[in-house]
């Protein structure tokens, strides 16, 4: 079956607890279960850190630029998405990604994408962003689907939706 | 893109500042921050609420930073008085506090600022504070231009220039009154002390719609001869998102008098160095040469700006590919907490 892996980043990683990893995992499980409803499964979820003396106060992103440049300035080289959690996104804003991210994270652009951890929705988050990097843009009519710009909304996915997902170069 | 949407019954001051101090968990304090300095009410009541937030126990220090920060919009140097009372109320342990007043006042002090601020780097060990704080020094000096205050950029290895050949070539054109007042606009959310008499110019990078705003009069005979007296901020540019169509500030061009001609630096708002050059200037033009710094995750990028005779022409060149990224520290699933 068609299958996709992602890199989890802690950004500022002595900020996060122990409730912040369960967080993580149960969005991670999320996101494998909605995907596996139109048949891509999670394969490889590994796991970084980047420690607060690092991190040049990207653990707080304060902007959509901030956001691409955390995404430039640091790269998993394998062919997993990156995704950078972080405790604060400021705004309304929760997730960034670009739409068709690429395979090849050297070349310049937004390369990965960025989640907030808010408890109880980051799932909705993570799935949404990995979304965008697979190739999905918003559908601002349906608000029970995943793509929908704003969380929480339904969290489904269509077949059409799933076959989009399924030709991304970083779909094995 | 994802954004948290809350009802409009939520958007109320009491629940919002609740939420500030994490009792709402619906609503991050993030957001609930972010809300509460957009309230349809009256600014000092928007104000108020924003102090209260700032001096409520209860109240995360990162969230408190974000309180300065939206202070310092919303106010400008009007939140200066807040801000340095948020530094004296802060242990002296709290470095995201610290942070966001060198932050802060880097973008809203005045003149006399700049000692306080030199103060933060004088009095920590913690390298982030020093590094902000060093920046918003320098920022103030450039904003103020204060020909006393010794300033230098950064010390960086710099990127050779890329070849041309399968890179975005670009040329500045002058920008319309629209993309003007947008980007002023923009600029002004992060730094209300940008006047109105701006010129403005585009480059269209690759995907990327960059707006160069100018004070005005910079490129005549007098204009040119501030560059060789005195720290400028020179220009700030926006960029435009090309999927919403949102501008936003995202660099500030800084110089100064240095040895052999003026240093330029073009670097994030947060301080961190992208370009960097040096400046000529004879009779009455300018021709400054700008290459990127060696940085991950920047693309190799060289600039040419020259300033005469009431114009101003960017041009350069930008390479597709940039100095790849760290890599992480890969850690066992429960590790790193």
């Amino acid at each position: 079956m068609p299958s996709i892996s992602i890199n989890v980043i802690r950004v500022g990683s002595e900020n996060f607890t122990s409730s912040d990893l369960s967080e993580i995992l149960k969005a991670v499980n999320f996101t494998r279960s909605t995907y596996a409803s139109v048949g891509v499964t999670l394969a490889r979820v590994e796991h970084y850190i980047i420690p607060l003396a690092r991190a040049g106060g990207r653990d707080v992103i304060d902007s959509n630029d901030e956001a691409v440049a955390l995404t430039d300035e640091w790269t998993v080289q394998n062919n997993a998405v990156d995704v950078f959690f972080v405790k604060t996104y400021v705004g309304s804003v929760a997730g960034l990604s670009p739409v068709g991210g690429p395979c090849n994270k050297d070349a310049k652009g937004m390369d990965g994408a960025v989640v907030e951890l808010i408890p109880g929705i980051t799932g909705h988050i993570l799935a949404h962003e990995i979304g965008h990097y697979l190739g999905l843009p918003h559908l601002n009519n349906d608000s029970t689907n995943l793509m929908f710009p704003s969380v929480p909304n339904g969290g489904n996915l269509s077949t059409s939706q799933g076959n989009t997902m399924k030709g991304h170069c970083f779909i094995e | 893109m994802v954004r948290v949407e809350i009802p409009e019954r939520d958007r109320q001051k009491s629940l919002l500042s609740e939420a500030a101090t994490g009792g709402v968990e619906r609503i991050p304090p993030s957001l609930a921050v972010d809300l509460l300095a957009e309230l349809e009410i009256s600014e000092q009541e928007r104000s108020e609420a924003l102090q209260a937030v700032l001096r409520n126990s209860r109240t995360e220090s990162p969230v408190k930073a974000l309180v300065i920060h939206s202070l310092a919009r919303l106010r400008g140097s009007e939140a200066v008085p807040d801000i340095l009372d948020a530094l004296r109320e802060a242990p002296e342990q709290d470095s995201a506090v610290a942070v966001a007043v060198a932050t802060a006042l880097g973008r809203v002090g005045g003149a006399e600022q700049v000692g306080t601020v030199r103060g933060l780097v004088d009095s920590t060990s913690h390298e982030r504070v020093r590094q902000v704080a060093r920046f918003a020094t320098n920022l103030l000096a450039h904003r103020h231009g204060l020909a006393d205050q010794v300033v230098e950029f950064p010390e960086a290895g710099l990127q050779p220039r890329p070849e041309a050949t399968g890179a975005s070539v670009f040329r500045s054109t002058a920008a319309g009154q629209f993309r003007r007042r947008e980007s002023l606009n923009a600029a002004r959310h992060d730094l209300p002390w940008l006047s109105e008499d701006q010129d403005s110019y585009e480059i269209q990078c690759g995907r990327q719609l960059l707006t160069v705003l100018v004070p005005r009069g910079i490129t005549g005979k007098d204009g040119i001869a501030q560059l060789t007296a005195r720290p400028l901020v020179a220009a700030v540019i926006t960029a435009r998102k090309e999927s919403s169509g949102e501008s936003f500030a995202s660099l500030l061009v800084l110089t100064h008098p240095g040895k052999g001609g003026v240093e330029a630096m073009v670097s994030r708002l947060k301080g961190e160095p992208f370009l960097l050059g040096k400046g000529t200037v004879e009779r009455d033009e300018a021709v400054f040469e700008l290459v990127s710094v060696q940085a991950p995750g920047l693309p190799a990028v060289s600039v040419r700006i020259r300033l005469d005779r009431g114009q101003l022409e960017i041009s350069g060149v930008s390479s597709q590919r940039k100095v790849a990224g760290t890599a992480p520290e890969q850690v066992a699933e429960d590790e790193g907490l």
